[in-house]
């Protein structure tokens, strides 16, 4: 007999359906699983026999065939080993087979048939909530997949004794509630930085528009004080946003408790982040650093010491807000629509450029350090910033009276501007720095003064296309962080001010 | 296999005694528990079965093993000799087409001396 369970397999974050085919027969007995399984699909066979036999059933000496349709897609992962072990209780109809009929089914089983928690179990149940399908999965993923839908029907045992007596009708499962994470107030706190009131002001811009931003400066000097709360002046992400970001991070399994958080993601991986860490990719796929900040923050400290290649694969998803990793056997999409937030010093001894500091190695040293990063990075970094060092007698000073509160504030407000004018032009995206080249030209036409300082501007400073868009893209966050509905001489003026790097690395090369 | 019976090996001629007692013990012991003999030390060209018993509508192919204690007994059956018995059990089924539709089962047969054989249904399977 031959029976039949959902489940899925996982492409990037998208959930491909899956039916598992159990068929139990007489001759040579054996336990076979086809259907392109990798290694920790053929080892389910081991841990559904241990966890059948703990609880209490045995498979019969048959010739017991499992396969995984469609027969050509690759399958990955541990959760095979749950749909794999109904299927089989269903065969020898120790379970009611119309029992798990319309139910999506993933999970690991244990040796003492406990079911333990796998990745991806939110992407599952959104692709089981569009089947008009039920949700089978581990206690400890419930909280996750309640978020897909208030109406889809989650089943979470912790063991295939409690589900086998649900479906039998013997016990009842209650559906698992959707987990928020507490609201921590634990981030560091702009008023914690004094002095530094230029920075603060592009970081401020920065978070109002989502905009890219680079910060050269000594050490010391604060300016991974200063990215490390750039968090607490952004607001929390949207219902929409949330969802997309808990995908990407289901798929990775890195969504603790299932309890989903609306604060922004914030990223900063080590410089020896390899390519493959960074974008995304390896033998099976996991989303990279880039796309887990989709709609958040990444970090990149000491920009200088990536290595060259990694950085430049960076260049494509900046403009996009995708990543698509493509290789021999796949092809995969994620989203990462990220901002790139960066430090780096000014030279390898950190102090070019200080008043009074003499470098040994000559103006030799900065020019190769800064060298390193390529024009079409800098290029699609829309806030360049001279960090200077902080004198004692700013550390002096009694704390500033603007915090994080209020700035966040400036910035909501900033942003919910954006987001009634990018829904009146019927654009896709929510800030200024995500809109098409032709949206902004209509949002942010200057007037007469601005449109006459531009011109010369870019002439003078030789701004490529995308700079010169990305420019007019600062300079309506500036704008709309004054409230003002047009974009005037002044935004533009500081939006230009922010565009120092570019000009500097061909003086350099 | 045949050459076995002509060794002057004295260790080798033990071995083979103890081998066919213990067979003797298997299936009589078998016999008790309600399984009717169907082959014993059947060869093959691609190998030998102990034992072949069959009951109601499942036929077994049984190895026996003799060794001081039962653990190194259960110790005893390796993969080789596994597939080994797997591909002798096709070469006998394709003899007897008459057994095609039973339930096939492939068990062990555990001895050692001064204690009770010990069976195991199912002992492994023609899995790879």
């Amino acid at each position: 007999m031959v029976a039949f369970v959902s489940t899925v397999a996982f492409e990037g974050i998208e959930a491909k359906p899956v039916d598992v085919q159990v068929q139990i027969s007489s001759g040579m007995p054996a336990f076979l699983v086809v259907g392109l399984p990798d290694k920790a699909v053929n080892e389910a066979k081991e841990r559904v026999r241990a966890a059948l036999v703990a609880s209490g059933l045995s498979l019969p000496p048959k010739r017991i065939i499992i396969n995984l349709a469609p027969a050509d897609l690759p399958k990955e992962g541990s959760h095979y080993d749950l749909p794999i072990a109904l299927g089989l209780m269903a065969a020898i109809g120790a379970l009611p087979s119309d029992g798990i009929a319309g139910y999506t089914v993933l999970g690991e089983l244990s040796l003492d048939g406990s079911i333990s928690s796998v990745a991806g179990v939110l992407p599952a149940a959104i692709a089981a909530n569009a089947r008009g399908h039920g949700l089978i999965c581990p206690k400890a993923d419930g909280p996750e997949a309640a978020w897909a839908s208030a109406d889809l029907d989650i089943l979470a045992p912790v063991s295939l004794i409690q589900l086998a007596n649900h479906l039998k009708g013997t016990q009842t499962l209650s559906r698992p509630r959707p987990g928020l994470r507490e609201p921590t107030s634990d981030l560091p706190d702009l008023r914690e930085v004094k002095g530094q009131e230029s920075a603060k002001r592009a970081l401020e811009i920065a978070a109002a528009g989502g905009h890219n931003l680079i910060m050269v400066g000594p050490p010391g000097s604060g300016k991974s004080m200063l990215a490390a709360r750039l968090p607490s002046i952004l607001p929390p992400l949207e219902p929409q946003e949330l969802l997309e970001l808990a995908m990407i991070r289901s798929v990775a399994g890195d969504l603790a408790g299932g309890a989903l958080s609306d604060r922004r993601p914030f990223r900063a991986p080590h410089h020896s982040a390899s390519m493959a860490a960074l974008v995304g990719g390896g033998i099976r796929p996991r989303p990279g650093e880039i796309a887990l900040s989709h709609h958040g923050v990444l970090f990149l400290d000491e920009l200088p010491e990536f290595q060259p290649n990694v950085l430049d694969a960076l260049r494509q998803p900046m403009e996009t807000g995708n990543v698509v990793v493509a290789r021999a056997n796949h092809r995969i999409t994620y989203p990462a629509r990220f901002q790139l937030i960066a430090a780096m010093n000014p030279c390898k001894c950190g102090k070019a450029g200080e008043p009074g500091h003499v470098c040994a190695r000559g103006v030799r040293c900065a020019q190769d350090y800064q060298a390193r990063l390529s024009g079409p990075l800098l290029d699609r970094i829309d806030l360049h910033l001279d960090v200077p060092a902080v004198t004692a007698a700013d550390l002096l000073l009694p704390a500033p009276s603007e915090g994080s509160r209020e700035v966040a504030a400036r910035v909501a407000a900033a942003r919910a501007l954006q987001q009634v004018r990018y829904q009146a032009m019927g654009a896709t995206g929510r800030t200024n720095s995500a809109v098409s080249a032709t949206l902004i030209e209509a949002a942010a036409a200057p007037d007469s003064a601005g449109m006459r300082l531009l011109r010369d501007a870019a002439e003078a400073m030789k701004l490529s296309a995308r700079g010169y868009h990305r420019v007019l893209k600062v300079a309506r966050t500036i704008a709309d962080l004054d409230g003002e509905e047009r974009v005037g001489r002044i935004h533009l003026a500081e939006a230009l001010s922010y565009r120092t790097l570019v000009d500097r690395v061909p003086l350099a090369a | 296999m045949t050459a076995t019976r002509h060794l002057p090996d004295p260790a080798r001629r033990a071995a083979y005694g103890l081998g066919l007692r213990s067979e003797t013990i298997a299936a009589l012991f078998l016999r008790m528990k309600g399984y009717h003999v169907v082959a014993r030390r059947h060869q093959t060209p691609v190998g030998e079965i102990d034992l072949i018993v069959r009951r109601g509508r499942t036929v077994a192919f049984v190895e026996v093993k003799a060794r001081p204690t039962l653990d190194m007994a259960a110790e005893s059956i390796r993969l080789y000799q596994q597939s080994r018995i797997v591909r002798a059990a096709e070469a006998f089924l394709s003899r007897n087409p008459r057994l095609n539709g039973y339930d096939l089962r492939f068990d062990a047969v555990l001895i050692a001396p001064g204690r009770l054989p010990r069976h195991l249904p199912a002992a492994f399977d023609a899995g790879r």
